[in-house]
């Protein structure tokens, strides 16, 4: 078989992985070839939107394992086919030397055992590392079930590794993912989180103290495979965010790859509106200072459709608003639909010098649309608007572009023709 | 205050000559609405005065900025002098004689014109440099890297420090087409060239193999599903394809 065809059943197998981030990891000199920017750099973007930084490629798609959602489970009868180390070590050369990739991102299926298969991606690594010199941004993943021993060791290799959490409960996990349970997957995640921990006490010591994993860790799940709710997934996201000091948790909308009982019909459609709103959230949780709880609570356990979570926060919590722009503090100004991390420093800072209104603030780059609701300048609201809930709501949901309606038309009061002048004519002038 | 006669400052497009403008406006009783570039010359009712480039002159303006604005500004003006959008270097003059009375407090007035002007021109070219770290695809050419540009404002000194800490070892190039410069690197020697008419060396049989699996993952790592290329055209412009070997149709 040649690397034509290996690469695009490997690539293919390895599309569902959601993370192709780059950033978190500053590697200068000292390799032949290569460097890591900690903003990172995309490189391309496919045709579903989704950013290209990384050589996205599973190591083997042969797999022991028996996940119902996973297109490379050990019952389908799909090609199989595996790199050899200095294959991919060499196409992952060439690809980054002409800057078309920012690094590698190794997965794999699981061939004999978890141990066998991360020997294999430790081996690929290392010859990228050791013999090209590449410092180029590495992402690796752990297989549940590895030995600490290899996780310690591919952590000095890579900038980033992520043990993929898959399922939102123990109990999907253990209907569709017969091989895989909680503790195989949470032993590896915290083993990497006190190994980076350490590292980082033993970089403040010493300078030159190796690196553990720099760029932190990582995991995704499914949703929409199981029945667990979005306030769920949430609380779990921000408890993995607090115990295991994640960096990222992806969410992938789930799309029927399989017919499988367990699972919902091949016909669905990949929720992606949910997972729009929980990757909204989850952005609340990290930049925000919002808790899960703020967001979704015990009688709403789902998102709401039509608004995006902090505005449906803010429309419930309307007793905080009006926000005085130019005396309001950083939190509070965060917590204000319209205004992100960005504006809010620019209004910190801008407002230093002189007093901001309306305009100044559409200068600074707030979304006055949604903003205007919940705001002051200088004890004003904007002309026109008044600061109620209903009014608000109300705007809000007519100004968002609604997803669910996408494909629906309008139903018109004049069958499908359109009305000519002539019409309106005979209307006004009586005539029938 | 003595009366100015409005006109239009004529330079010879470099970051000096620019600062001389600087200079001509404080050493003259002309009111300038217009900086333009010796080689854009076209018709108008106002006046032209032509600005000679004085290094002195240059300097001086420099050390003023330094003084009285902040170390920092004079790289942050080389940074917007690099934006191709028109009527730059008037608000940048404006940005300068402002920022003389409010000293480096400059930065907050986000409500004027020119100030915001200036920051969302810089912040124009950041932007584009970062997608262009990216998007910058290189082929091989015996031994040399060749990579064709086409963006919009001069931002190849801005790539310069990325490329060569990372491709040290490799002898590259980096050719702005759309703006006529170039960045050269060989044996461990960078330097920006103007460049009107270059030759490029031809593709060969191994190269044209390299960008078609390039292709191939580019294609197969897209999921159906979720086909979306709104999505895709907000991060890529589609002024950008022509140059991406992925965007290429191979028969």
């Amino acid at each position: 078989m040649d690397i034509f065809q290996k690469l695009e059943i490997l690539s293919d197998a390895a599309k569902y992985d959601a993370a192709c981030t780059s950033s978190g990891s500053d590697r200068g000199r000292g390799g032949k070839l290569g460097s890591a920017v900690s903003c990172g750099i995309c490189h391309s973007w496919a045709a579903d939107g989704r950013c290209i930084s990384l050589l996205k490629v599973l190591f083997t798609n042969y797999c022991e394992f028996d996940c119902a959602f996973c297109i490379n489970r050990k019952s389908n009868d799909v090609k199989r086919t595996a790199f050899t180390p200095r294959e991919l070590a060499d196409l992952t050369v060439e690809f980054y030397k002409r800057n078309y990739i920012e690094g590698l991102f190794l997965s794999s299926g699981v061939i004999k055992n978890a141990d066998y298969t991360m020997e294999l991606i430790i081996k690929s690594i290392r010859i990228l590392r050791y013999e090209y010199g590449f410092n180029g941004y590495i992402h690796a993943k752990v297989i549940p079930g590895t030995s600490p021993e290899l996780v310690e060791e591919i952590g000095f290799l890579t900038d980033r590794l992520s043990v993929n959490i898959e399922l939102p409960s123990a109990k999907s996990l253990e209907i569709l993912a017969p091989q895989k349970s909680k503790t195989k997957i949470l032993t590896p995640m915290k083993a990497i989180k006190q190994r980076n921990e350490q590292s980082k006490q033993e970089l403040a010591l010493y300078r030159h103290a190796p690196k553990f994993a720099p760029a932190g860790q990582s995991t995704q799940m499914i949703v929409g495979a199981s029945e667990e709710s979005d306030l769920h997934i949430l609380r779990l996201t921000q408890g993995l965010y607090d115990k295991y000091n994640l960096k990222r948790v992806f969410f992938s909308a789930y799309i029927p790859v399989n017919n499988d009982r367990l699972l919902p019909a091949t016909d669905t459609k990949p929720p992606l509106l949910r997972e729009h709103r929980l990757y909204q959230a989850d952005w609340l949780l990290r930049f925000y200072h919002f808790r899960a709880e703020e967001i979704l609570d015990d009688e709403h356990t789902m998102f709401n459709e039509f608004l995006d979570p902090k505005c449906n926060w803010a429309l419930n919590n309307m007793h905080l608003f009006p926000v005085e722009v130019n005396t309001a503090e950083y939190e509070m100004l965060l917590r204000v639909p319209g205004i992100g991390v960005t504006s809010a420093k620019r209004i910190i800072a801008a407002r230093k010098a002189a007093y901001l209104d309306f305009d100044g603030l559409k200068k600074i780059g707030v979304v006055l649309k949604r903003a205007q609701f919940f705001i002051t300048c200088k004890g004003k609201s904007a002309p026109y608007v008044k600061i109620d809930r209903q009014h608000a709501e109300r705007y809000l949901i007519a100004s968002e572009k609604q997803p669910i309606f996408d494909n629906v038309e309008q139903t018109s009061l004049f069958d499908s023709s359109a009305v000519t002048r002539e019409d309106i004519y005979k209307c006004v002038s009586g005539q029938m | 205050m003595r009366q100015r006669t409005d006109v239009i400052y004529v330079y010879d497009g470099t970051f000096d000559g620019f600062l001389c403008c600087i200079h001509e406006y404080y050493y003259s009783s002309f009111n300038p609405v217009e900086i333009i570039c010796e080689d854009e010359i076209e018709p108008s009712l106002y006046q032209f005065v032509t600005i000679e480039t004085d290094s002195y002159k240059a300097r001086k303006v420099k050390t003023a900025i330094e003084n009285k604005i902040s170390l920092y500004t004079v790289h942050f003006l080389q940074e917007c002098f690099l934006s191709c959008q028109k009527r730059t270097e008037i608000h940048m003059l404006w940005f300068v004689v402002k920022g003389f009375k409010k000293g480096n407090d400059i930065y907050r007035y986000v409500s004027d014109e020119d100030v915001d002007f200036v920051l969302k021109a810089h912040r124009n070219i950041k932007k584009e440099k970062h997608l262009y770290l990216g998007i910058v695809r290189f082929y091989k050419s015996g031994e040399v890297y060749i990579s064709v540009i086409k963006p919009k404002n001069r931002i190849v000194p801005l790539l310069a420090n990325h490329f060569i800490q990372r491709f040290a070892n490799q002898n590259f190039m980096i050719y702005d087409a759309a703006n006529k410069q170039a960045l050269i690197y060989s044996k461990n020697v960078a330097q920006m060239v103007k460049a009107e008419n270059i030759e490029l060396p031809e593709m060969d049989d191994d190269e044209r193999n390299m960008q078609k699996l390039w292709k191939l993952f580019y294609d197969t790592i897209a999921i159906k599903e979720r086909y979306n290329p709104r999505c895709r055209m907000n991060f890529m412009p589609k002024r950008t394809w022509d140059l991406l070997p992925e965007m290429q149709n191979y028969d």
